[in-house]
């Protein structure tokens, strides 16, 4: 009798113990547990994320003129952190370690620097704002100067003369603006912004000398073809005070065959005020050709003209730079790189450069 | 003994008929799908699935849009980025580098089935994904709408030979527009 009536109790007892093992194997299916938690889908309007990333290139570079040596360098050293509560705001942090050479016949720069510090609101697609510092919205080239990013290892004239600031401590509006009935119909994106600099360590921003304002208009139709237009204006103070007013226009076209066409023209009007013989304007252009031979490689030829006055006097020179771009994973950026630089009615010597980059995401 | 060759051939027919879960065929409609839940939502045109996609618009109808993709690698993934992003997966990578590295706009999720997508979709009114059409008739699912697609002036749906997304040879160039 007693035994019959302890086997039945255990039974039980052993019943009680599956279901409840069981039972949270069925209710992950309830949860639609597919491999991430339940996070994901929360609405991105309630999660906070940081994203850390960075880049970093290193080249070879040599030129043929006489006394000069070549170069294996780290020329950069990049990283950012994103931090995002939901869509309406942001904070963005980059850094970097620049360490250019001078092999390319402009300025070499060694320098570490956060290059860009800003929050954001954003209050919708047509509207968002942002204070610090960042890049400026210049033309095409300035506010995408990345070089992993580049087809060139070497930046456009523009660039290495460093006629605009790189980046603005200031605040800006921007935003998109679309058709709505007419999604066919080109877009539109738009940015005003003003930014303060002075010769202090902490707003020092390459000469700029007071407050400074732009705009910047860009049509887009569809995804590869846009026509831009930039002003920027900024008060600068070196070997003399001036004003300095920008003017950029910029365009880019995809053509059959993966071919691809962009162009910018820069022109700088400067007004001086303690040395009214040295105003004059500035003209610098370049367009560019790249043909994306195959889906992980590029031949590229850019074509930059303009003044340079680097040296002291104002120069024209013309650049003819090739390019050799392969990409053998997403993360891995080769480059290989020749330029003629002449000096057409100057006493400056011409000279050849080349080149070799390598590139890495992280 | 025959009872069970003819149960073992009728489960090798069935399977033969079902086919492997998630493989699509070439020159299949790769469909857009929202919630059944999403009124407002019946039709959407190429120019405006491209700038959600890209990030530019977060918006349609008033709804907060939330996208997503198929998973990286899949022929689905691909075929969309060249009928409505205009670039390959592979280009799609730069857009996106160049987008974290300014701040921009943060690149849509991805999950790694079509079943995964249905699910997320069918759950959230503003959810917008893409999916084989064969794989959203094997899931027979009723609380998913599938969204024609103005491809220009022209409003297609799935059996269209014009329908603009399908999967192909990936070696064909991208969809200019």
């Amino acid at each position: 009798m007693i035994g019959r009536r302890g086997r039945a109790p255990t039974l039980r007892c052993i019943l009680a113990l599956c279901v409840l093992l069981l039972s949270p194997l069925a209710r992950a299916e309830e949860e639609w547990d597919f491999g991430r938690t339940a996070a994901v889908f929360r609405p991105e309007e309630e999660v906070l994320t940081t994203r850390i990333g960075g880049w970093f290139d290193a080249s070879y570079e040599d030129n043929d003129l006489d006394g000069s040596s070549s170069s294996v360098n780290l020329n950069h050293f990049n990283m950012f952190l994103d931090t995002r509560f939901g869509d309406a705001w942001q904070l963005f942090l980059e850094g970097e370690f620049e360490n250019e050479s001078d092999l390319t016949g402009f300025e070499d720069e060694k320098e570490w620097e956060v290059e860009q510090a800003y929050g954001r609101h954003r209050w919708g697609d047509r509207l968002e704002a942002r204070l610090g510092k960042f890049n400026t919205p210049f033309g095409f080239w300035t506010p995408v100067h990345w070089s992993i990013l580049m087809d060139t290892i070497r930046p456009p004239m523009h660039e290495s003369l460093r006629i605009t600031p790189e980046q603005q401590q200031g605040f800006e509006l921007r935003g998109f603006w679309f058709p709505g009935g007419r999604p066919e119909l080109p877009g539109l994106r738009y940015s005003a912004y003003t930014g303060y600099g002075n010769d202090t360590e902490l707003l020092n921003e390459m000469g700029t000398d007071g407050w400074s304002a732009g705009a910047d208009l860009r049509l887009t139709f569809g995804e590869t073809a846009f026509l831009g237009g930039s002003y920027y204006q900024q008060p600068r103070d070196l070997d003399e005070r001036r004003t300095e007013r920008n003017f950029d226009l910029y365009g880019q076209v995809v053509l059959p065959a993966n071919l691809l066409l962009r162009g910018e023209w820069v022109r700088q009007m400067r007004d001086s005020s303690t040395l009214p013989g040295l105003s004059r304007d500035i003209d610098i252009s370049y367009v560019k050709l790249r043909w994306r031979f195959d889906p992980r490689a590029y031949v590229n030829y850019r074509f930059n003209w303009g003044d340079d006055d680097s040296a002291g006097t104002t120069e024209s020179r013309h650049v003819h730079t090739f390019t050799l771009g392969v990409q053998p994973r997403p993360w891995l950026r080769l480059k290989l790189e020749y330029a003629e630089n002449r000096f057409p009615r100057s006493s400056r010597e011409d000279f050849s450069y080349w080149g070799a980059s390598i590139g890495s995401l992280f | 003994m025959r009872q069970l060759w003819h149960g073992l051939l009728f489960a090798v027919a069935v399977a033969i008929s079902l086919g492997p879960p998630g493989l699509a065929r070439a020159d299949e409609p790769i469909v857009v799908v929202v919630s059944s839940r999403w009124a407002e939502l019946a039709d959407i045109s190429l120019a405006t699935l491209r700038r959600i996609y890209l990030g530019r618009l977060t918006r349609v109808e008033g709804a907060r849009v939330h996208r997503y993709h198929a998973r990286a690698g899949s022929a689905e993934r691909e075929a969309f980025s060249r009928a409505v992003l205009g670039r390959s997966e592979s280009d799609m990578h730069d857009y996106w580098v160049e987008q974290a590295l300014s701040g921009g706009f943060l690149p849509p999720r991805e999950f790694r089935t079509a079943l995964e997508l249905m699910q997320l979709v069918a759950a959230r009114v503003g959810a917008l994904a893409y999916v084989p059409l064969s794989d959203l008739k094997a899931a027979n699912r009723n609380d998913l709408r599938v969204l024609a697609i103005y491809d220009g002036s022209q409003l297609r749906l799935p059996d269209d030979p014009q329908y603009p997304i399908q999967l192909r040879d990936p070696a064909a160039p991208p969809t200019p527009h």
